[in-house]
C-alpha cells in the first residue's frame, strides 16, 4: 500500500518502488578453491546444495518523508527493516527503483559499527565526527556536552573495550544526533540505553525534529516509537503493510 | 624491513662473494620497494575491504576512500623506511644520490597501488580463501623478481623469467633512481603498460561489483 496525494512540494526522502535481493553466500561459496574445484567437475558433486540463497529482502518498497517527519519502522524480525535502513542510508543500492534523499544522512545502523574498540571514549568521538565530515575545532567545542549527556563520566579517557552495552550506545547515539544533519536513521539497538536515557533522548529527539531533520528509526519498543514518531511504516517479508500517521496506525491495530 | 634486508644481505652477499657495502643497500631498497608497493597487494590488499567492514556496513562513503587510506598508510611507512635506508647508506660508507626519477616513479607506483588494491579486495571479500592463498604467490613472485639479487647473475638462458616479469620493471623504476642508478631499458614502457592494464582492468571490475562489496562482507 502507497502513500498518496500527501501534500508535499519537496520531501526530503523519497523511496520510489524499491526492490531489493540480498545474497546470502553459504561457506562453500565464499571459497575460491570449491568454486573452481566446483567449475571443474560441472557443478555435479555439490548438486542439491544452495550455495548463494537470495533473499528477497525489499518488494515495491515506496514512501516519502517531509521535514519534520519522524518515522517509525516496525515489523517482525526478519520483515526488511535493517536492509530498508540501510538502503537509505547509502549502505546497499537497490536491484530496482530509485531513492532520492535531498541532504546528508547519519546513520547509526548497528551498535559498535565503525567504532575502534581499542581507543578511547574522546578518540572514537574524534574519529566518528571526523568521518562525518566536522571539523576539529567543532568537535573540541562539542566534546564536553557529549561526554556529558552520553553520561560516561571519567570512562571517558579509558578505551571502549571497557565499556558496558549501554554505555557504548549512549555515546553512540550521542555522536550521531550531536551535530547537524538531515536525515538520521537510527536502529532498535538504541533499546540497550537504560530507561533514564531513554527518556532524555525523547527529549532529544524533540529538541532534533525543531531543527526541522527527518528521522527514521527502526524499533520492537512500541512505547519509544509513540513518543518520537509521527509516522509509521510496517513491514511484512519486504512489503510495505501500513504507512501513515500514528494516530491511523493505531486506529488500524485496534 | 631492516632486519630481512640484512638476514638476506648476509647469507646471499657472502654466497655471491659480493661485500655486504655494495649488496645491502641494492637489497635493501629492492626490499623497501617490493614490500610497499608490489607485496602489499597481495599481503594486506585482501584485507582491505574485509577489514573495513564495520565502517562499510555503517557508512555509505565512496569504496574508494577505504583505497586512499590504505594507500596513504603505506606511504608514509615508505617515507619512513626510506630514511632507514639512506641511514644503512651511512653505516656501511656506501651513499647514493637518488636521482629525480624517484618522483615520477612514486607516483606511477602509488597509482598501481590504487588501481589494483580495490581489484584484490574485492576479489578477497568474495572469495574469502584468496587471504590465504595470495600469500604463498607473493613468496613465489618475491623469489623469481630480482628484488635482492641482481638479473646479471642469471645465464642467459634464464634471463627470460626477468625479461617477461612485469613486477621486475616497476620495482626497478623507483629503486634504480634511489641508488641514483639508471633504470634498466623499457623500464618505463612496461611499468606505464602495467598500469593502463590495471586501471582498465579497475574501472570493468570496481562499476560492475562494487555495489556487491556490502553483501559479500
Amino acid at each position: 500500500m502507497v502513500a498518496k496525494g500527501l501534500e508535499m512540494n519537496s520531501p526530503i526522502v523519497r523511496i520510489d518502488d524499491v526492490h531489493l535481493v540480498y545474497p546470502v553466500y553459504s561457506v562453500n561459496a565464499m571459497s575460491l578453491r570449491h568454486s573452481v574445484l566446483k567449475l571443474a567437475v560441472g557443478g555435479r558433486l555439490m548438486k542439491g546444495r544452495n550455495d548463494v540463497v537470495h533473499v528477497n529482502a525489499l518488494e515495491g518498497v515506496s514512501f516519502s518523508l517531509n521535514d519534520g517527519d519522524r518515522l517509525g519502522v516496525v515489523g517482525h524480525n526478519g520483515s526488511g527493516k535493517t536492509t530498508l535502513l540501510k538502503v537509505l542510508a547509502g549502505v546497499y543500492e537497490p536491484d530496482r527503483g530509485r531513492v532520492d534523499i535531498r541532504g546528508n544522512v547519519a546513520s547509526m545502523l548497528d551498535i559498535g559499527l565503525g567504532v575502534d574498540w581499542e581507543a578511547t571514549g574522546v578518540e572514537n568521538i574524534r574519529i566518528l565526527s571526523r568521518l562525518r565530515g566536522l571539523r576539529s575545532a567543532e568537535i573540541e567545542r562539542r566534546m564536553v556536552d557529549i561526554i556529558d549527556f552520553s553520561e560516561i563520566g571519567a570512562y571517558a579517557d579509558l578505551p571502549m573495550r571497557t565499556y558496558s552495552a549501554g554505555m557504548s550506545a549512549r555515546l553512540i547515539f550521542t555522536v550521531a544526533t550531536s551535530f547537524k544533519s538531515d536525515v538520521l536513521i537510527l536502529d532498535e539497538w538504541l533499546g540497550a540505553g537504560d530507561a533514564n536515557f531513554i527518556n532524555r533522548v525523547s527529549n532529544r529527539m524533540s529538541e532534533l525534529v525543531e531543527n526541522s531533520r527527518t528521522i527514521v528509526l527502526a524499533t520492537h519498543n512500541f512505547g519509544l516509537m509513540e513518543s518520537i514518531c509521527n509516522k509509521v511504516l510496517h513491514l511484512d517479508k519486504g512489503r510495505v503493510k501500513f504507512f501513515g500517521s500514528l494516530n491511523d496506525y493505531k486506529e488500524s491495530i485496534v | 624491513m631492516v632486519s630481512t634486508s640484512l638476514a638476506i644481505s648476509i647469507s646471499l652477499g657472502a654466497m655471491s662473494g659480493q661485500p655486504l657495502n655494495e649488496f645491502l643497500p641494492y637489497a635493501m631498497a629492492g626490499i623497501l620497494v617490493w614490500t610497499h608497493f608490489i607485496g602489499i597487494l597481495i599481503n594486506e590488499a585482501p584485507e582491505l575491504f574485509v577489514g573495513a567492514q564495520g565502517s562499510i556496513k555503517n557508512n555509505a562513503f565512496p569504496f574508494m576512500f577505504y583505497v586512499f587510506r590504505f594507500t596513504a598508510r603505506s606511504l608514509i611507512i615508505f617515507l619512513h623506511n626510506i630514511v632507514v635506508l639512506f641511514l644503512v647508506m651511512l653505516c656501511v660508507r656506501n651513499i647514493h644520490i637518488p636521482t629525480w626519477h624517484v618522483i615520477p616513479a612514486t607516483v606511477l607506483l602509488t597509482a598501481v597501488v590504487v588501481f589494483a588494491a580495490p581489484v584484490v579486495g574485492m576479489a578477497a571479500a568474495r572469495f574469502r580463501d584468496l587471504r590465504f592463498l595470495l600469500p604463498y604467490t607473493s613468496q613465489i613472485m618475491f623469489f623469481i623478481t630480482p628484488v635482492f639479487w641482481r638479473p646479471a647473475t642469471l645465464s642467459a638462458g634464464k634471463m627470460n623469467i626477468v625479461t617477461y616479469n612485469p613486477l621486475y620493471y616497476l620495482v626497478d623504476i623507483l629503486r634504480a633512481p634511489l641508488l641514483g642508478e639508471p633504470v634498466v631499458a623499457n623500464a618505463w614502457v612496461v611499468s606505464i603498460v602495467s598500469l593502463i592494464v590495471i586501471i582498465i582492468v579497475w574501472a570493468i571490475s570496481f562499476s560492475a561489483f562494487r555495489r556487491r562489496i556490502a553483501f559479500w562482507i
